[in-house]
């Protein structure tokens, strides 16, 4: 037993070195190349709808205000609400593709591969140079910041540059402690892990907020976006084995609307978690063939993680068995009460730190408090990671959409 | 997937392990710790697994290239 605890500790050793290290490369500069200063590019911006009526209008009309050259391209995917109708009321810049059945509905990946296809039978890409032509794929409940396409325009200057990825927040994140939560997760996780991740040549892309050059997308063997739960994964890794390096643009941001349950929480996560699982199989080979180095280490921690996360899960119930033991026998003082506070609850300060760099708003108080509840939010992960793995031994590999509200 | 490991949580694992007495109950938490840390030393077979694998391509594609 005590090989065992001894390699949990190891564990506990790993994940905060690995933490810690990514935190201080996150606060380091990047430099990058500027070659292609002063092109100007024509911006595409795609989204997949399956029943959206609740959400596409108001994304469609900021896309409509973006500065520069636009178009957006909507893909239906057979949807039975009133999607295709309000799209076509949208004007000019917006154009609709709709998919029927039985072609349809075979998850975002397909039809995304379905727009672009269009893009490209349609003439609309005729006598570009596809350098020049970004693809930007946003969710339907995407609301990007007016200022995004100025912000990522720069990094398409140095040509190695295949994808940026820009950050994400919740509109709706004043709306509950949930919704808040999910907000303080997706600016730690671009602000800390993103950031870092430029240093080590292992950005990821997100389904949400993703700007691709249209080169890189033709520079893969195969269709870009894949089946597999968790697409934007997939194809971020994918463009990284093709040779290009992808960015992470955390002065703009793209939202979307926070789940607001905790059933449908737990629901969208073990999805995410489930295509995290799928891809891992698909990309280690490639990494193991096509990626060197510190990219390499980093992805490949990274596609383990579900692992890890399932190990870790048995961690806090052992924890809260021996606290209840120890508090029914009275065997511990107020200092050990402190030592858990401390160990447990600390980390807390960083989060708290990294999010008001970003929601500037947010009071230092509340913002403390909201990471203490953070921490505990973690523990979603674990049911979610459990509930994926049991569709995935079950062989259910559906796509659990998120419904909107 | 956005999940890192929820670090925080892990620490709690100091605790359990520093924790003072030996009954029943702690005696079941340090199993369930051990369990996760064989879990854990699992992973590393797996990650030398693919260091290996990682060393077999790379040499085999490096013959390829300089039989070519």
């Amino acid at each position: 037993m005590t090989v065992g605890i001894g390699l949990a500790l190891a564990m506990i050793a790993m994940a905060i070195g690995y933490n810690g290290g990514m935190f201080v490369l996150s606060r380091r500069a990047y430099q990058q190349k500027d070659d292609q200063n002063g092109r100007s590019r024509f911006y595409i911006f795609l989204i997949a709808c399956l029943n959206e009526e609740k959400v596409i209008q108001a994304s469609l009309e900021r896309l409509s205000r973006l500065p520069g050259e636009t178009l957006v391209l909507v893909i239906d995917d057979a949807s039975d609400d009133r999607t295709a109708e309000l799209v076509r009321a949208a004007g000019d810049g917006v154009r609709l593709h709709r998919r029927a059945l039985p072609e349809a509905r075979k998850g975002k990946g397909a039809a995304l591969n379905a727009g672009l296809a269009h893009l490209r039978a349609c003439g609309l890409l005729d006598g570009r140079d596809p350098d020049d032509v970004i693809v930007c794929v946003v969710d339907a409940d995407g609301r990007l910041d007016r200022h995004a396409v100025l912000e990522v325009d720069p990094y398409f200057d140095d040509p190695r540059i295949g994808a940026v990825q820009i950050g994400v927040r919740m509109y709706n994140r004043d709306l509950g402690l949930l919704a808040r939560l999910q907000d303080m997760e997706f600016v730690v996780y671009g602000e800390v892990f993103q950031n870092a991740r430029r240093h080590l040549g292992s950005v990821g892309m997100g389904g949400n907020g993703q700007f691709m050059r249209l080169s890189a997308l033709e520079s893969l063997r195969e269709e870009p976006w894949s089946d597999c739960l968790t697409e934007d994964l997939d194809l971020g890794v994918r463009l990284i084995a093709a040779g290009w390096t992808n960015a992470f643009c955390g002065s703009a941001a793209v939202s979307q609307q926070a789940v607001l349950t905790l059933g449908r929480l737990v629901r969208q996560r073990s999805r995410w978690f489930q295509g995290h699982m799928q891809a891992a199989r698909k990309l280690y080979p490639l990494i193991l063939r096509r990626i060197d180095g510190r990219a390499a280490a980093d992805l490949l921690y990274h596609l383990s993680s579900p692992a890890l996360l399932l190990l870790t899960s048995l961690l806090p119930v052992s924890f809260a068995i021996a606290l209840a033991d120890a508090v029914w026998h009275g065997t511990l003082g107020p200092l050990w009460f402190a030592w858990f506070y401390v160990i447990t609850f600390g980390i807390a300060n960083v989060y708290a730190h990294v999010y008001r760099q970003r929601e500037k708003e947010a009071g230092r108080l509340r913002s403390l408090l909201t990471a203490h509840v953070y921490i505990l939010y973690g523990y979603v992960w674990f049911l979610s990671g459990w509930w994926a793995l049991w569709r995935h031994m079950s062989g259910r590999q559906g796509w659990l959409k998120t419904a909107r509200t | 997937m956005y999940a890192k490991l929820p670090f925080g949580t892990l620490f709690f694992l100091l605790g359990v392990a520093a924790m003072p007495g030996a009954s029943v109950p702690v005696q079941v938490a340090r199993v369930l710790l051990a369990v996760a840390g064989a879990g854990y030393g699992l992973y590393l077979i797996f990650l030398l697994g693919v260091l290996i694998a990682r060393l077999r391509i790379r040499s085999a594609e490096f013959r390829e290239r300089r039989a070519l």
